[in-house]
């Protein structure tokens, strides 16, 4: 539990940051839940920390009509005590509140959660239904990325970060976009070991009277990045929601069939497969019952 | 006046003992300002660290230490043929005496070739932790791989590699206990046979605190200091003699504060062997300080058990018969006793019932896997699982409840002493009110009314384990005596790693003295503080230490007594004592002031300074505490989703010191045993790779994973010893995990499941309920 040597800097301008982050084997510390782990273990051997701590304007909540910025260094914590985030983004309260102990949640940001996308990390499925607009500082300055663009084919090494942020760059702030949706929820089962999800489902769905008119739903804990699971919503859409768990748990394994499922000494590919219709279900029944 | 009539008085009045009195040790632990072993700084120490094995089993062809040697900082860096060149024998001591073969104990570093992963090939020595663990890096082995031997069923087949070379079969130990012959005939004649395979899971022990050792070496004394996390200092300066190849007085251990124990601290490993080799070879202070990952790979693990076992029974559900045959992992190597282990693990066969014929076989085989060794329980878990899961499969395939069999077959409360039919004496009991009161506890009527199917589509089962435990063996060393302002100084031998020695000892220490908590104090953990020592494992302390402070109290009151008499010139006898004062008529003397006499240059002869009062006591014979735990689940059919819905436990460990620390220890003990039965797997890969070697696969219960405890207690003294105290430290690791898995079977019974093995996780459940529709 003694990490290689490293470089540690704490910049306190964007500026500095993103000059520090062209280190060689530069990563960004925020909130170290994932990373100090993997450097404590020598799992991985950065060249330098870019710790975020000290940058300005990096936390923080902001609400309008096109929707809710969340500042990139906002702790867990932060935002299950500002009410906002659970009146525009109820899925993301879900999911931010079945994240591990008081202590992570007092530590974790939401963009290390994204960026990092650890097997079963709880918001990567969350943005990915809300369609959630990643602001993103490097050389060139900044930009908005789509949260899709964050999750490729694959993430990413073991401990590394999800490939589509590019080398060098910060993500500074995460937007959720306004939703005209009736109601969203996150549904989780929980690792026994981990604590990560085993799976995860987020559901945003559209109702009209009890016809579910649109669903959007993500899964993690599959494999190292968020996935839709666009065989349930397809085959859910137009139909009753007094049919919605049948039919997910019927169409869940065809989301998975081409995907190679995480098998780990405490639970089985085939377990997470199994498990992903009723957690589903579960997610878009509590959907139903929560407003967007 | 004997210690039992003593206390029968102050059963009347006690100010401390039967109380809940506030452990007093907590400010300390709850502040962080508690020295644990790697919080002490001594000037100029270095850090060690070992190079560890990446195979299960290999030759160690060639270690190269020479890149670590030449990072700035390291100091040395050593190999077997170090250890060879040093006058130590540098091999922990093994106890060969009931193997089948003499085999060598574990080296501190391999000799030759590695026998698990995780073995220590190579230690290095550093300025500091983090350059050590860059020279761990920096040092190459080359190595040829051997394929290991993994599962300890196949171990013994003709085929199968060796271990070790001198043990063909790799079976170390061979025991046969109970009555083969008895055992047959009550086969014969039974109107039925249940049989059952089942696998007690290995666990790894998790202390919060790893382990850890600094070691000091005076050269011109010859001496060594040895400070470690250890719950029996006497008992690891007797292993680390032998390891050092030094007499025992040249060693001091002391052991601090301790984060847990659970049995893994009580074992002599290499790490502060050489710790303490180091310091005498570099002259200067060594610290050792195990990481979690390195606690995984070293364990000692424990359990891993694999047993085939029947039960015979009349047509009316009378027991007539026990037969075990049990494979227990030894891992790589013996530790101390370890390997014998299997030998006595089935001392408990019996449970709590009346079994005429009992026949227990094993065998303790090798496999290249970390050595196993006792684990909070040890043997008793693995014994009490056995019958208490046979019993439940018998009454599911009879047709009777669980509980009626269970009390159709309890030895009745005037049977005691009791011999059972392993050959264990169980010294008292009365076991039907302690289930009655589970049963009570959990509404087992009304569940059994209500059936399996919920009405919220869950499946519900409802799990009873009965259970006996062995408390309080081998003796225990204490010295009391008063400072000369009259507070009393109790040391003790045994060792308080969480179980609040500090506090029970003193009230007991309050009671007989009649003074306040405040003053007595308690010391344990110092070889030099009491002449020999036994330590807290077993759960032990209460019953041995307990009952050894006591006696010494109760001497040095009386020393302190007669010596008051003849200041006072009255006969001792007419003198009455209150609260640190004893009076005759109209005069009074106090405690204090005889404490101040006694320490005089003109003390009366015979009069040791502060009434010193030095003991070392046994019981007679083992204190058996016994119980019921009940449980409840619900069970979500399509996904196995288990909730333990309640659970109830009822234990009887004789007279209580302080109630909240017995519920305290129950409620780890459950904690720690539905670990076992729900989360807990131990695997090692394919090519014999710890795969679960940290806690993010390693499935340790969290608080969330624990339902509330509900405790309940019945009181049966022991008659072995006068406080009539039994042990408490493990009944909760030996009654959940046949309650839960019962309760499982329970739930599951009607889809004609008879049997789950551990852990009982959801995917378990799954995939039983899946093949059994």
């Amino acid at each position: 539990m003694y990490p290689a040597p490293f470089a540690y800097e704490r910049p306190t301008s964007l500026g500095e940051a993103i000059t520090a982050l062209a280190a060689d084997d530069a990563r960004v510390l925020a909130g170290g839940h994932s990373l100090l782990t993997a450097v404590k273990s020598r799992a991985t051997t950065p060249g330098t920390l870019v710790d975020v701590s000290e940058l300005p304007s990096l936390a923080g909540v902001d609400r309008d009509d096109d929707g809710l910025w969340i500042g990139a260094a906002s702790t867990y914590a932060a935002l299950l005590a500002d009410e906002r985030v659970a009146t525009v983004v109820p899925m993301l309260a879900d999911a931010l509140a079945s994240i591990g102990d008081p202590q992570i949640r007092n530590r974790g940001t939401v963009g290390g959660n994204l960026v990092q996308a650890d097997l079963g990390a709880d918001l990567p499925p969350v943005a990915l239904v809300a369609d959630a607009v990643l602001t993103i500082h490097d050389e060139a300055g900044e930009h908005q990325r789509e949260i899709s663009d964050l999750y490729g084919e694959e993430v990413g090494a073991d401990h590394e970060p999800a490939a589509g942020l590019g080398t060098s760059a910060l993500l500074t702030g995460v937007e959720f976009p306004a939703s005209d949706a009736t109601g969203s929820a996150y549904v989780r089962r929980t690792h026994p070991a981990t604590g990560y999800a085993t799976v995860g489902v987020a559901a945003r769905l559209w109702l009209d009277g009890d016809m579910i008119e649109e669903l959007r739903l993500g899964a993690t804990g599959l494999c190292r990045r968020p996935i839709r699971l666009t065989a349930v919503e397809s085959a859910v859409r137009g139909q009753s929601i007094e049919d919605a768990a049948s039919l997910a748990t019927a169409h869940a394994p065809a989301d998975v069939t081409s995907v190679d499922v995480h098998d780990d000494p405490n639970v089985s590919g085939s377990f997470r497969r199994t498990i992903l219709g009723t957690v589903t279900a579960a997610a878009i029944d509590r959907a139903s019952g929560v407003d967007e | 006046m004997s210690s039992a009539a003593a206390l029968e008085r102050r059963d009347v009045d006690n100010e401390h003992v039967g109380r809940r009195v506030e452990r007093r040790e907590d400010d300390a632990y709850l502040r962080a300002s508690a020295t644990y072993t790697d919080d002490i700084r001594h000037d100029g120490t270095v850090q060690l660290a070992f190079v560890r094995s990446s195979h299960a089993h290999a030759t160690v062809d060639e270690i190269d230490v020479g890149p670590a040697l030449a990072i700035d900082g390291v100091v040395a860096a050593y190999t077997w043929a170090d250890i060879a060149d040093s006058p130590s024998p540098g091999v922990l001591p093994i106890r060969t005496g009931s193997l089948e073969r003499n085999v060598p104990g574990h080296p501190v570093l391999a000799i030759d070739r590695v026998r698990y992963h995780g073995q220590p090939v190579a230690a290095v020595v550093a300025t500091g932790p983090y350059i050590a663990a860059d020279a761990v890096d920096a040092v190459s082995v080359t190595y040829t791989p051997k394929t290991p031997v993994l599962d300890p069923v196949t171990a013994p087949d003709e085929d199968a590699p060796n271990v070790h070379d001198g043990v063909p079969d790799n079976v170390i130990a061979r025991t046969g206990r109970g009555d083969p012959t008895a055992t047959d005939r009550a086969f014969d004649c039974a109107d039925h046979v249940t049989s059952i395979t089942l696998e007690n899971n290995r666990l790894i022990p998790n202390a919060l605190e790893p382990r850890v050792a600094q070691a000091r070496y005076d050269t011109v004394r010859d001496r060594f200091t040895v400070e470690l996390a250890s719950q029996s200092v006497h008992g690891h300066r007797r292993k680390l003699a032998e390891t050092l190849g030094v007499p025992s007085r040249k060693l001091r251990v002391i052991a601090p504060s301790v984060g847990g124990g659970f049995g893994h601290k009580g074992h002599h490993h290499p790490g502060e062997a050489m710790a303490a080799w180091a310091a005498r070879d570099l002259g200067r202070p060594v610290k050792w300080t195990a990481t979690r990952r390195e606690n995984y790979l070293e364990g000692a693990h424990g359990r891993d058990h694999h047993t085939e076992a029947a039960i015979a029974l009349a047509a009316d559900g009378r027991i007539r018969g026990l037969r075990v045959d049990t494979i227990a992992n030894v891992g790589a190597y013996g530790l101390g006793g370890s390997a014998a282990m299997s030998g006595w693990y089935g001392s408990l066969l019996s449970s709590e019932y009346a079994i005429p014929a009992i026949h227990c076989a094993t065998r303790g085989v090798f496999t290249n896997t970390c050595p196993i060794h006792s684990y909070r329980g040890a043997g008793r878990p693995e014994a009490i699982y056995v019958t208490e899961r046979l019993v439940d499969a018998a009454a599911h395939e009879l047709g009777f409840d669980p509980v009626t069999i269970r009390r159709h077959n309890l030895i009745p409360s005037d049977a005691f002493p009791y011999e059972t039919a392993i050959g264990t004496t169980y010294d008292s009991g009365n076991y039907e009110p302690a289930l009655d009161r589970a049963l009570d506890g959990i509404e087992y009527d009304r569940l059994r009314e209500a059936g399996r199917n919920r009405a919220d589509g869950r499946l519900r089962g409802v799990g009873v384990a009965c259970y006996t435990e062995s408390t309080g063996g081998g003796h225990e060393s204490a010295v009391v005596r008063l400072e000369p302002d009259g507070h009393v100084d109790v040391a003790v031998g045994t060792h308080s790693h969480g179980q609040g020695h500090e506090t029970t000892y003193a009230q007991l220490v309050a009671d007989v003295m009649e003074r306040p908590l405040a003053n007595v104090s308690v010391n344990e953990g110092d070889t030099t503080a009491t002449p020999t020592g036994t330590g807290t494992f077993g759960s032990r302390s209460a019953v041995v230490g307990g009952n050894a402070v006591v006696s010494c109290a109760e001497t040095v009151l009386d020393d302190a007594r007669s010596l008051a008499a003849d200041i006072l010139g009255v006969d001792a006898v007419t003198l009455s004592y209150r609260e640190g004062h004893f009076a005759a008529d109209d005069e009074s003397i106090s405690l204090a002031d005889l404490a101040a006499r006694s320490y005089a240059w003109n003390a009366p002869d015979g009069v040791e300074p502060g009434f010193r009062t030095a003991t070392s006591y046994a019981p007679d014979g083992t204190a058996y505490t016994f119980g019921t735990h009940a449980v409840e689940v619900a069970i979500e059919p399509d996904t196995g989703a288990l909730d333990i819905v309640r659970y109830v436990a009822v234990d009887d460990c004789g007279r209580r010191i302080n109630p909240t620390l017995v519920e305290g220890q129950v409620h780890g003990g459950v904690a720690q045993g539905l670990g076992q039965a729900r989360s807990e797997r131990t695997v090692y890969d394919e090519s014999g790779r710890l795969a679960t070697d940290r806690m993010l696969a390693y499935a340790l219960p969290r608080s969330i994973d624990v339902p509330r405890i509900e405790t309940e207690h019945t009181v049966t003294p022991a008659p072995g010893n006068e406080l009539g105290v039994k042990g408490i430290g493990e009944a909760g690791t030996i009654a959940a995990p046949p309650a839960l898995v019962n309760a499982v079977v329970d739930a599951l019974a009607d889809r004609g499941v008879r049997h789950v093995d551990m852990p009982v996780t959801d995917e378990c459940i799954h995939q039983t309920i899946q093949s059994s529709d």
